[in-house]
This record gives C-alpha cells, sequence and structure tokens, in this order.
C-alpha cells in the first residue's frame, strides 16, 4: 500500500508523476505526485491530505446526489462501495522513474460510477484512505470548482446550478463526517485546472487568462 | 461500436450517421446564405459515445473553445452544443460580421467587445442548430425544437461537464459531429454534440425504422 512506501520514495528523490483524474474518477498517491483535474465547470475537485504522511486523494465529481442513479439502476454499484477503495492499479505507461504507488480506484464497471457523486464519491475515497492508514483526525480537505458554465433567462440566478448543488453537497457530507475543510475555491463562472502537489497539499487553481491561485 | 450502446444495433447507428451527414448538407446551404459566400463542405466525422466515455474523448481538456448551449425539446429531450475552437471563432465571426450589414462598430471597437462576438455565434448556432433538426425531421420524421442559445468561452471539458452531468443519470447517447469547413478559403472547424435521454432511445430507434421503411417504399 502506499503507506508502506512513500517514505523510502522520497529517500531515493524520485520523479514526481503528474497523474490527471478524469471525470467521475478517484485517485489516492503520495508525495512527489502531482494530481490533475483539468477543465472543472460545474464539477467539483475534491482533495483530502495528510500531512505527516504526504498521501492524498482527489476526486472529480460531477452531481451531488447518487440517488437519481439509485432510483434508476437499484442494486448495481452500492453494494460494491466498500471494495472500492482496496484494489490497486498502476497508471499506465506513466511510472517508469519513480517508486511512488500509485493507488488508482478503478471506475466503476456498471452504469455509473461511484465517484460521480458526492456522497458516494466521499464515502470510497475516505475509505480509500483510512485504508493506507491515514487516521481521520488528521485528514484535512480542499475543494475547488461548482462553477456556473451558462446564465441564461430561464436558469435564474435564483435557481441554484449543479455546480452549486455539488459544492453544498460535498460542504455538507464532509461537515457530517466531520472532516475538516480549510480551503475552497468555488462557485463563479468560469472553468478551473487544479493542481494538487503532494509534497506540500498545496491545490492551485487555473483559470483562462487570471492569475493562479493557490489554496 | 461501443458495448455502451448494444440498445441500439449497429443499422441504427449507421442511420443515425446518415442523418447528421443531410443535416450538414442543409447546414451549408444557410451558411452559404448567411455568409454570402461559397461554403465547401467536407464528409463529418460522426462519433457516438457514452457520459462515460467522454472524459477520456478529449484529448486537451482544456482547449479553449466558444460554446452555444441549448435545450433540446419534442420527441427526444436533451441538450444541443454548438462547439467552435476559441482562435477560429473569430475567423467564423469576421466572415459572418462582413456578411451582416448595419453594425456601427469598427474592427478596433470589435477586437475589444465579446458582446457582439457573443451575439453573432447565437445567431449562427440558432440557424444551424434549426436547420440540422429540420433535417432530422425531414429523415425520420422525429419532432425536434431547441431553446434559445446560452453562449460560453472556456476550456471544452468545462463547459461540456455540466450538460453531460444533467443527463448522466438517463444515460444519455451522445452524438458528436465534427464538421470541417471551407469558407473563403479559411478552413473552420465547427462541431455539434447532441445528447439524447436514453429514455427516448426506443423513440428513436422506431423513428429510425420507419424511416428505413419510408426509403425502402420509395425505391419500391
Amino acid at each position: 500500500m502506499v503507506s508502506e512506501h512513500c517514505g523510502e520514495d522520497r529517500d531515493r528523490h524520485v520523479e514526481a508523476l503528474v497523474l490527471p483524474v478524469k471525470m467521475g474518477r478517484a485517485l489516492i498517491t503520495a508525495a512527489p505526485n502531482v494530481m490533475v483535474c483539468a477543465g472543472l465547470g460545474s464539477c467539483v475537485a475534491l482533495a483530502f491530505y495528510e500531512r505527516h504522511k504526504k498521501i492524498g486523494g482527489l476526486a472529480h465529481i460531477m452531481l451531488p446526489d447518487s440517488s437519481i442513479f439509485r432510483s434508476r439502476f437499484s442494486g448495481h454499484g452500492l453494494q460494491d462501495l466498500s471494495s472500492k477503495g482496496g484494489e490497486a492499479q498502476s497508471a499506465k505507461g506513466s511510472t517508469t522513474g519513480t517508486n511512488t504507488p500509485v493507488n488508482l480506484l478503478p471506475p466503476s464497471p456498471h452504469l455509473w460510477s461511484v465517484y460521480q457523486c458526492a456522497d458516494t464519491a466521499i464515502a470510497a475515497l475516505l475509505e480509500g484512505m483510512l485504508g493506507n492508514g491515514v487516521t481521520p483526525q488528521e485528514l484535512v480537505a480542499k475543494i475547488a470548482g461548482g462553477a456556473r458554465m451558462f446564465s441564461s433567462y430561464e436558469n435564474s440566478a435564483a435557481d441554484r446550478s449543479i455546480g452549486e448543488h455539488n459544492v453544498l453537497a460535498v460542504k455538507r457530507i464532509l461537515t457530517m463526517k466531520r472532516i475538516r475543510l480549510i480551503g475552497a475555491h468555488t462557485g463563479g463562472t468560469c472553468g478551473r485546472n487544479v493542481q494538487f502537489h503532494l509534497d506540500s497539499g498545496r491545490l492551485i487553481v487555473k483559470r483562462i487568462g487570471m492569475e493562479d491561485e493557490e489554496i | 461500436m461501443n458495448h455502451t450502446h448494444r440498445v441500439l444495433e449497429e443499422e441504427h447507428l449507421d442511420f443515425l450517421k446518415e442523418m447528421m451527414n443531410i443535416g450538414i448538407g442543409n447546414a451549408a446551404a444557410a451558411l452559404e446564405q448567411i455568409l454570402q459566400s461559397q461554403v465547401e463542405v467536407r464528409i463529418p466525422t460522426v462519433t457516438i459515445l457514452s457520459a462515460l466515455e467522454m472524459p477520456d474523448y478529449f484529448a486537451d481538456p482544456t482547449f479553449p473553445v466558444a460554446c452555444a448551449k441549448m435545450g433540446m425539446v419534442g420527441d427526444v429531450a436533451g441538450d444541443l452544443l454548438f462547439i467552435v475552437p476559441a482562435d477560429e471563432r473569430t475567423a467564423l465571426i469576421h466572415l459572418a460580421e462582413e456578411a451582416m450589414p448595419g453594425t456601427e462598430l469598427t474592427k478596433r471597437e470589435l477586437a475589444k467587445t465579446t458582446e457582439w462576438d457573443t451575439s453573432v455565434l447565437s445567431e449562427l448556432a440558432n440557424i444551424l442548430a434549426g436547420v440540422y433538426l429540420a433535417a432530422i425531421h425531414e429523415f425520420s420524421g422525429l419532432n425536434l425544437y431547441h431553446t434559445v442559445p446560452v453562449l460560453s468561452l472556456d476550456m471544452i471539458q468545462a463547459i461540456t461537464d455540466e450538460p453531460i452531468a444533467q443527463w448522466v443519470s438517463q444515460n444519455p447517447l451522445i452524438i458528436l459531429i465534427e464538421n470541417n469547413l471551407i469558407l473563403k478559403q479559411e478552413q473552420v472547424n465547427a462541431y455539434f454534440l447532441f445528447l439524447m435521454s436514453v429514455l427516448t432511445k426506443e423513440i428513436l430507434s422506431d423513428a429510425i425504422q420507419s424511416a428505413r421503411q419510408k426509403m425502402c417504399g420509395q425505391e419500391g
């Protein structure tokens, strides 16, 4: 597991991998790797970090609640939730030159993935972090995303967009699970790129035509 | 074709592609009228994907684009996106502004105003979507209408994730059409992305079947 190797990997000054986390997917890895969520619109990037072990998890969440899938595909996927955190898989083709293990949480074989929705993604990512020897007390969270990409008369400011629902759901679930949210860069009307640096826990937010921001 | 759309048979997928090819012919004719110049059309590339395959489709999710999003209502529910690469939208806009008389704006003013860009692009999207949907209606008998376009300029992934999130629970059929047009010796790539709700996939299949029967009847 990640926790068993990361210390010795740091001593070897291994090369950092840049690992993309695509929509509806999640990944857990350790320093010195960097995880990236590219092109976040209404989606929310949720980062978990443990600073002593320098282990982090990143989920690219699309929707606030899995109940819409649950009613439609009842019995598919949810029962597999407990197994999602453990299955390790190397990032294809890009692991050369590094010994830092990458625990890629695989996409669901079902019609939907647990990492698409805030409730199931947080549960699975938390389980994955705890499985790597992280204690809940030492876990902190940062979030970015949840923009409103299209504004129109029919979709007025009074209505909450999918992005706003995503942010609210993630914050609510984190509070419920007593996970400290120490940084947030959410809302607005611009897409974001997020870089999560596991050597420091920094989350860099990049937007087209704007200065980079760090949370 | 991919496993996700096993509900649709190969012949249905071929028919969908044919339907989209007819659409671009009509859209080109409409563009010729707007731009008052000849529009050369290459055969479009039609790709059919599921929502879960979309994240892997974009080689560069940060690619900057201009996108007009329209809701699709009628026999098939969903969204219709008209997408132009950000650097090419200026070519399209310059051609459109030449053809659209009555503007008092100078080139310098145009360079700093995006409102004009958005209105031209929205208008183009409006006309092309209308023509496309009319072609689909003629071909398959499906009644499809679109809502007023709303515009956004940003990264392709950021722009498409909200419509995908909105429809993903319905396991939508996603049809991506890459159109390659040559307007006044300038090559312009324009994309149409149809997000069609799976709830009406049966209706779509029936429509395609009836279109085939109609065509066979005409041949006979």
